[in-house]
């Protein structure tokens, strides 16, 4: 288990150049990755200080709005495959913490980072009292999504997503990988969606990578679905700040990708970890290059990350200039 | 034929229009008659802002291929409302569905008695069209066998950006409350959800199971004027699996991300630490490469048949495996063949293969019909390429001989989960090795026959009977395969219903090489089975990387002489003096490449 939540010694930070431009960063999961403030990447699931409170905020929006959890009927096998897959990650990387034990298709786990614990049978759904990854999900600090792999390509085939980035799980459930990514400009010449595409379905079963994306928001809000879209845009649109260095944040997303052992289904799991800009700049050289990234970003890039007056704003609060 | 007029002259226009209830209260954007529980009021025309940069075929907006005169398969054909409808021909059946009426029902009566490799032909508004495209999708039908004729789409017009100035009846769902409504809109518009007031720019971001555009939300609510910020910028675009979202920046080309690179070759003091430091790992993500196993046990299933059962050599657990998987055997150095695991894959205890005695192949078969147990063997980790089709509402498997041990493998994860399967074993006399094992785990879903002539009366009935949403599966001998993929097309299955086991390696190993590098005045000779980055790695020389994978374009490297056969898939088209440390090679055995390194 690692420090407190904003604490740069373990922040994923993602920004490894000067300059920021799309490409598929895509590494081996788990590996550790050193940073001016510390390390960060030794294991898939992230438990920090703050652990148990994402992860009952989590269950308390996927409680309240059901729209946020999808699962196909064909995906069944693929949830199972990925809570396994799941408290198996927590024992292998927690094991003070976490145990899974099986029988047969009997399986007993204990989770004292959270305090859960039971027994489930596997294809059973009635054993767990709920579909298995709405099940998983309740055990990690990170949003779930399934995909599923057919005809050479990817489908979103079930998720439980509370934090999502400017995007909705219930809207997007069922479209293919390219359909996700469709409205993207990136897709355009590119091709990094297909090229991102072609990788995960050429991985092999219990193969994981990770990626990092980033934005920055005027607010520690973890949930920027487009469902609760009204009651955040206006303040983003408004940009009604005013401490920046206490209200604007880094916003990083841990993103692991993982071909799921049993069914060869991608399961994509992200975790969000927001920084703020006094604590960000902290480590000197994060706040040269985030300033650095700002200032030479493309402005269609720009403003598809809603950055053009939140990165203004940024540059001038890490600068002082005026 | 022509199944349906797609000339929007032919089609009727106003709020009217064909498909469309004339008393849904639609919109007018000029006049605005009190919003009824599921029509949306538009609020604003081409206010929204259409991103400058996506063109329309980028984005997830239906499109519609020129219609052709009907196929020779079987059509059910759809017609919504009073849409025109192509005659149906004997074969062929008709079914009309009234407006605004989920197609669920319609089709749980029609496919049922629907041969699998028939076609739905759908006609009616787009809308329409779309709604019956969706439930046809949920009950397993793929996109190549359905015909859509919409009546009402024509040509679009472009508008700025990813909008269209085509104004139609849109279903459109909320993202905020996941209301769905219609409107009478062109994409771009702004449109008031009837279910929670929010104003909503419709997006060019279309559903294929909602049947329906998304709505994003502006920040403005129906009957307040949203500030002029909040209208500037609807996000519109959804960021999920895997990938950037951001467009590339013009000039940055396909190799997006190798832009920086001469940053991670000469460090500043702004550049992070780049090489990834090997941490103690007391759990590594990644699965190893290789397992080492010793032999638990042996049996004959059958004449010339052997089965051997591997257990870990050290205390490690066995991989789970999809259904359908191989392993492959080291059974001299350097050469491995690929053989099917047959037994359960939820975390084995075991893997289970089953090795076919071939006394004139090249040594693979004598080795593993040697093996006894306490034996060590060296394997690949479990590998897919012949998994079942999650979608399918049947799985008919056809095995011939040993290919009978995925089909097993399969018939044995159907049986677990409950899927809907028949097995066709085509065996040959006095041999059929794993018969008892299919009989138990399949009862009377198997047939088992002998000779050519039976397996044929056999697979016709079987294709024959078979439900829309099936899918087949054959392993055996290339005539076998050949003859079930035949009949399957006679019977008009799509190909991608049509599956076949094959052992081709993914990739090869490559051949030793040797790279002189002329920054660091190093010689490095790189073995077979080793990439380019491993030998550096083991002679020290740093060197950048991330992926490993040749897709993230990080070790891109400078050539100044040699030929390159390359295998990544970043420098695409790019590749003139530059090569992926990762993944490519010398294209010739034991030439010499000279590096910028």
């Amino acid at each position: 288990m690692t420090g407190r939540a904003d604490d740069p010694g373990d922040y994923p930070f993602p920004l490894p150049h000067p300059s920021y431009r799309i490409s598929a960063n895509v590494e081996p999961a788990g590996v550790v990755r050193e940073t001016e403030a510390g390390s960060w990447g030794g294991t898939v699931l992230h438990v920090g200080d703050d652990h148990a409170a994402v992860v009952a905020q989590r269950a308390a929006v996927l409680d309240r709005e059901p729209a946020r959890f999808v699962a196909a009927p064909h995906a069944r096998a693929a949830c199972w495959d990925a809570l396994l897959y799941l408290l198996g990650r927590l024992a292998a990387e927690y094991p003070d913490h976490v145990t899974l034990h099986r029988d047969g298709d009997r399986y007993s786990y204990r989770n004292a980072l959270l305090g859960t614990g039971g027994e489930f049978v596997l294809g059973d759904e009635s054993s767990l009292g709920e579909h298995p990854l709405r099940f998983a999900s309740r055990q990690v600090g990170e949003d779930v999504v399934v995909l599923g792999a057919r005809d050479d390509r990817l489908w979103l085939d079930a998720g439980a997503v509370a934090f999502a980035s400017v995007w909705s799980i219930g809207f997007d459930a069922g479209m293919s990988f390219a359909e996700l990514h469709g409205p993207v400009p990136g897709n355009v010449g590119g091709g990094v969606f297909e090229r991102a595409e072609r990788f995960l379905l050429r991985l092999e079963p219990g193969e994981a990578y990770r990626r990092l994306n980033w934005g920055l928001q005027p607010d520690d809000r973890l949930d920027l679905s487009l469902d609760t879209a009204p009651s955040w845009l206006g303040r983003r649109h408004r940009l009604d700040v005013a401490d920046p260095g206490r209200e604007i944040h880094l916003r990083t997303e841990v993103q692991h990708l993982v071909r799921l052992p049993l069914t060869g289904s991608v399961l994509f799991l992200i975790g969000i970890r927001l920084l703020p800009l006094d604590r960000l700049a902290l480590v000197p050289a994060w706040r040269r290059r985030l300033v650095s990234v700002l200032e030479t970003l493309p402005p269609e890039l720009a403003e598809y990350k809603g950055l053009d007056a939140l990165g203004a704003l940024t540059v001038h609060h890490l600068t002082g200039r005026g | 034929m022509a199944p349906a007029p797609t000339d929007p002259s032919t089609a009727p226009t106003g709020t009217t229009a064909t498909g469309v209830p004339a008393s849904t209260g639609i919109a007018d954007p000029t006049g605005a008659p009190a919003p009824r529980p599921g029509a949306a009021r538009v609020v604003r025309t081409g206010v929204a802002p259409r991103s400058a940069y996506v063109p329309l075929e980028a984005t997830t907006q239906p499109r519609y291929p020129a219609t052709a005169p009907l196929g020779p398969a079987p059509h059910l054909i759809v017609a919504v409302g009073d849409a025109p409808a192509p005659p149906p021909r004997p074969g062929d059946r008709l079914r009309t569905l009234p407006v605004a009426v989920d197609a669920g029902a319609l089709l749980d009566t029609a496919l049922p008695g629907l041969a699998a490799g028939s076609r739905i032909l759908v006609t009616g508004t787009e809308d329409e069209v779309q709604r019956v495209r969706a439930a046809a999708h949920a009950r397993g039908a793929r996109d190549d066998e359905l015909v859509l004729c919409p009546t009402d789409t024509g040509p679009d017009v472009p508008g700025p950006g990813a909008g269209t100035e085509t104004v139609r009846v849109r279903s459109v769902h909320c993202g905020h409350c996941h209301a769905r409504s219609t409107a009478r809109a062109a994409v771009g518009d702004t449109v008031a959800c009837p279910g929670c007031s929010a104003e909503l720019a419709v997006a060019p971001h279309h559903s294929r199971t909602h049947a329906a555009f998304l709505g994003v939300p502006t920040g403005g609510r129906d009957g307040t004027a949203p500030s002029s910020g909040a209208t500037a910028r609807p996000r519109t675009r959804s960021r999920t699996p895997g990938t950037d979202v951001a467009p590339a920046a013009p000039g940055a080309g396909a190799a997006a991300g190798c832009e920086d690179g001469d940053d991670l070759r000469g460090p500043g003091d702004d550049a992070a630490p780049r090489a990834a430091r090997a941490g103690p790992e007391p759990a590594p993500a990644m699965r190893p490469t290789h397992l080492d196993l010793v032999v638990a046990e042996i049996s004959d299933p059958g004449p010339g048949a052997r089965s051997i059962a591997l257990a870990p050599a050290t205390g490690d657990p066995l991989p789970c495996y999809p259904p359908g998987s191989h392993l492959g055997l080291e059974w001299a150095p350097g050469r491995w063949n690929a053989y099917s695991l047959t037994g359960p894959s939820v975390h084995p205890d075991l893997l289970h293969v089953t090795v076919a005695l071939r006394p004139d192949g090249s040594g693979g078969s004598r080795w593993a019909h040697a093996l006894r147990p306490g034996d060590r063997v060296r394997t690949t980790g479990p590998r897919s390429a012949f998994p079942p089709v999650p979608t399918a509402t049947h799985h008919l498997l056809v095995a011939g001989g040993i290919g009978v041990t995925p089909i097993l493998s399969h018939a044995r994860w159907h049986a677990f989960w409950g899927g809907s399967f028949q097995v066709l074993y085509v065996r040959r006399p006095g041999a059929a090795p794993h018969l008892g094992d299919l009989r138990r785990l399949c009862g009377d879903r198997l047939d088992a026959v002998t000779g050519r002539e039976a397996a044929r009366v056999a697979l016709d009935r079987l294709i024959a009977t078979a439900p829309f949403g099936s899918h087949l599966y054959t392993c055996g001998p290339p005539g076998l395969i050949a003859a079930v993929a035949a009949t399957a097309r006679t019977a008009h299955w799509v190909d991608g219903r049509v599956h076949a086991e094959s052992f081709v390696p993914r990739t090869d190993p490559g051949r030793p090489f040797r790279a002189v590098l002329r920054r660091s005045g190093h010689t490095v000779d790189v073995g077979a089975g080793e990439s380019l980055l491993d030998a550096l790695d083991r002679a020290g020389i740093p060197a950048p990387r991330l992926c490993r994978r040749g897709v993230c374009g990080e070790c891109v490297t400078t050539v100044h002489s040699g030929r390159i056969e390359h295998r990544d898939t970043v420098l695409d088209g790019d590749r003139d003096g530059r090569m992926a440390l990762c993944v490519s090679r010398a294209a010739s055995p034991g030439a010499v490449l000279e590096l910028e390194l």
